[in-house]
């Protein structure tokens, strides 16, 4: 961090937004809105948690923020500087992601050592062969393998030690920021524990910043300072992970909440929960006004016309609903 | 145990499945053993790969190849079913016993209604005449909450959604009343809001029907939500078994104590670090001689290492297998 910090904020997005064009007929194009104008700020050194059901845009934000996918309109701000047109390449460096399923994600036909080297290739980040095999050894030794695994191929290890390689891969560059898109919902409990706290314990080490993506929100509690919830491309509410637990303001995240099962039978007796009606509508063709309104509870009039306001209610919270007051009284 | 048998709709006892590959002999399940009553919940937990799935397969009949019951008995509502002719077999599978995939986007098939898919049991099992038939359908999505029944019968599982698909299936296996359901993690690929959609469905059906339920899932919460008793498995074993409150509240196995720690708490107040389970499941072409969970176990002794542990009785329907409940056994380690 020798770089003068211009603010605190790391990352800063600004109405972002990705449409995937779909052919309908010869002529007729339509729009999948994946992420539909989206801005969020992430400070230097935390770990911001976006959660949402499958379909609401979250691991699109997550790799448009990289520029995996072209953001169709908005801006990027990466440490102060607007990324949304620059080359990428040196940024690359910087920012890095770890992917969901870590079967798919790693090359079947290259051996660990070169898929976590690859990068240090890319970047030329060593002068001398010698170098780059200890580079590499030093990188399986941080994520808790041995260096003799460099040989071997990605089919000879389980589930957990893959993710533990895709984690070194995304390690290799000394990112500052990285993407983790759901990196532990593939695993079995006790492995997705191992990994949570590796996590943590490189962030602690190396300051790093995440951007968490999972749609498991009690693991995303877990890590996260502040939590964003999404719903069919847009950002519903956002602030710290104590507050969203403790204090949900939209009537989404509170379903959120009560639709997760508590590992503890007196709690899953006792609380009464809010089961909302119907699926996701189809990010195609969403609703008008408020994307939620189809199965909210205390949908009115105003929600069909409407397109709610991200507002700040309290400080650092953050909510998209037109009768906040109505529910929460 | 005779007057038990009476009361009780299966007793699996000391099953045992092996796959025989060209890498060896895969011990999937290595002498199951478990009772269910009537009306009853059972879980079973258990991380990929621990048996759970197969174990259940065996009280269908399904294992798939290469997979074989090398030994131990099953005793369906008073029959054995590893000895069972197929003939015989087909008579009670989808009718006394049936099943829930995991997987919904999979399990239906594409060329036929989904209407057409639920007819095919009540063809196989009941004299009900066509229309009869079509009066059980509709019946039947009503009771899983699918609307407008008389429509949706006659379309393909494609125009259905995945919790829709999830009801469909549970729908197919509700067909002829079971007196056994078996759900091999039901809500795994579904969504939160959308698993707890089919939870409250479960629930609600439990207490219509009087069925037998086992549920197989690697999610404690899902099974505190639904479940009256838990097994959980570890490599193969049912390492403790008890009412879910036995499990929750007193567990008495190391592995038991682990998956409770790993998983974060919601109501944590403040940031509290997970304690995982430590390395990785075991190899099961060649299971380690004492306890298979010892290698990963902090609690371990040195018998664990040598001598596969009893089970052992902690509490009424309460079993536990492992040798820390073994008290002499505990005593001479800890040099009393």
């Amino acid at each position: 961090m020798a770089e003068q910090l211009k603010s605190d904020n790391l990352i800063e997005i600004k109405g972002l937004k990705k449409y995937f064009p779909i052919k309908e007929g010869l002529f007729k194009t339509n729009n999948v809105k994946a992420v539909d104008d989206v801005s969020l700020f992430i400070k230097k050194g935390e770990t911001l948690g976006l959660v949402g059901e499958s379909g609401c845009g979250k691991t699109t934000f997550g790799r448009t923020i990289l520029r995996l996918h072209e953001p169709t309109e908005g801006q990027i701000i990466y440490d102060g500087k607007d990324i949304t047109k620059e080359d990428m390449l040196p940024y690359r460096r910087k920012m890095q992601i770890i992917f969901q399923d870590p079967y798919a994600s790693l090359d079947p036909r290259m051996t660990v050592g070169d898929i976590v080297g690859e990068p240090l290739d890319i970047h030329k980040m060593y002068k001398t062969k010698e170098e780059r095999k200890e580079k590499i050894y030093k990188l399986l030794e941080t994520v808790g393998l041995n260096a003799e695994h460099a040989n071997r191929f990605a089919h000879e290890f389980s589930g957990g030690q893959r993710q533990r390689i895709g984690i070194a891969r995304a390690l290799a560059v000394e990112p500052e920021f990285i993407v983790c898109d759901e990196p532990v919902s593939a695993l079995d409990v006790s492995i997705q524990a191992q990994v949570v706290n590796m996590l943590e314990d490189l962030q602690a080490e190396k300051g790093f910043t995440y951007l968490f993506i999972a749609h498991d929100l009690s693991i995303v509690k877990h890590i996260s300072n502040r939590i964003g919830v999404m719903y069919l491309g847009h950002l519903v509410e956002l602030t710290t992970s104590q507050e969203l637990y403790k204090n949900p303001l939209h009537p989404y995240t509170k379903t959120l909440l009560s639709a997760i099962p508590v590992a503890d039978p007196k709690t899953s007796r006792s609380r009464e929960r809010i089961v909302l009606n119907g699926d996701i509508p189809s990010p195609l063709n969403p609703p008008s006004g408020c994307t939620f309104r189809t199965r909210c509870p205390y949908a009115t009039d105003i929600c069909a016309k409407e397109k709610p306001i991200f507002r700040e209610y309290g400080t650092e919270h953050y909510v998209a609903c037109h009768n906040l007051e109505n529910i929460n009284n | 145990m005779a007057e038990l048998n009476n009361k009780s709709l299966l007793n699996v006892n000391d099953f045992e499945v092996s796959f025989f590959t060209y890498a060896g002999e895969v011990k999937a399940v290595r002498g199951v053993t478990y009772e269910l009553k009537h009306g009853e919940v059972m879980g079973i937990v258990g991380e990929s790969g621990s048996g759970k799935s197969v174990s259940s397969y065996g009280l269908m009949g399904i294992i798939p190849d290469p997979g074989k019951i090398i030994g131990g008995s099953i005793t369906f509502d008073g029959k054995d079913i590893t000895t069972m002719p197929e003939k015989e077999m087909a008579q009670i599978r989808g009718k006394d016993v049936s099943m829930i995939f995991q997987d919904p986007m999979t399990s239906l098939n594409p060329v036929y209604t989904v209407g057409n898919q639920i007819d095919e049991s009540l063809r196989k099992h009941t004299d009900l005449n066509k229309q009869q038939r079509e009066e059980r359908i509709i019946e039947l999505f009503k009771l899983v909450g699918i609307n407008q029944p008389e429509k949706r019968m006659h379309q393909y599982p494609h125009e259905f959604s995945g919790g829709m698909r999830q009801r469909v299936m549970i729908a197919m296996a509700l067909a002829c009343n079971p007196k056994l359901l078996i759900a091999d993690e039901p809500t795994t690929a579904l969504d939160v809001t959308i698993q707890a959609q089919i939870i409250e469905l479960m629930k609600e059906l439990k207490d219509k029907i009087n069925m037998s339920i086992i549920f197989i899932t690697h999610d404690l919460g899902v099974v505190s939500e639904i479940c009256d008793k838990v097994a959980v498995m570890y490599a193969g074993n049912i390492v403790e078994s008890g009412s879910i409150d036995d499990i929750f509240y007193d567990p008495k196995h190391p592995y038991t104590w682990g998956l409770l720690k790993s998983i974060p708490k919601l109501n944590a107040e403040e940031h509290e670090r997970l304690i995982p389970i430590e390395g990785t499941p075991v190899d099961l072409i060649n299971p380690p001689q004492g306890c298979a969970f010892a290698p990963r176990c902090e609690h371990a002794m040195k018998i664990c290492l040598t001598k596969k542990p009893p089970l052992c009785h902690v509490g009424e329907n309460h079993d536990s297998l492992c040798w820390l409940n073994v008290k002499e056994e505990f005593d001479k380690e800890s040099g009393k």
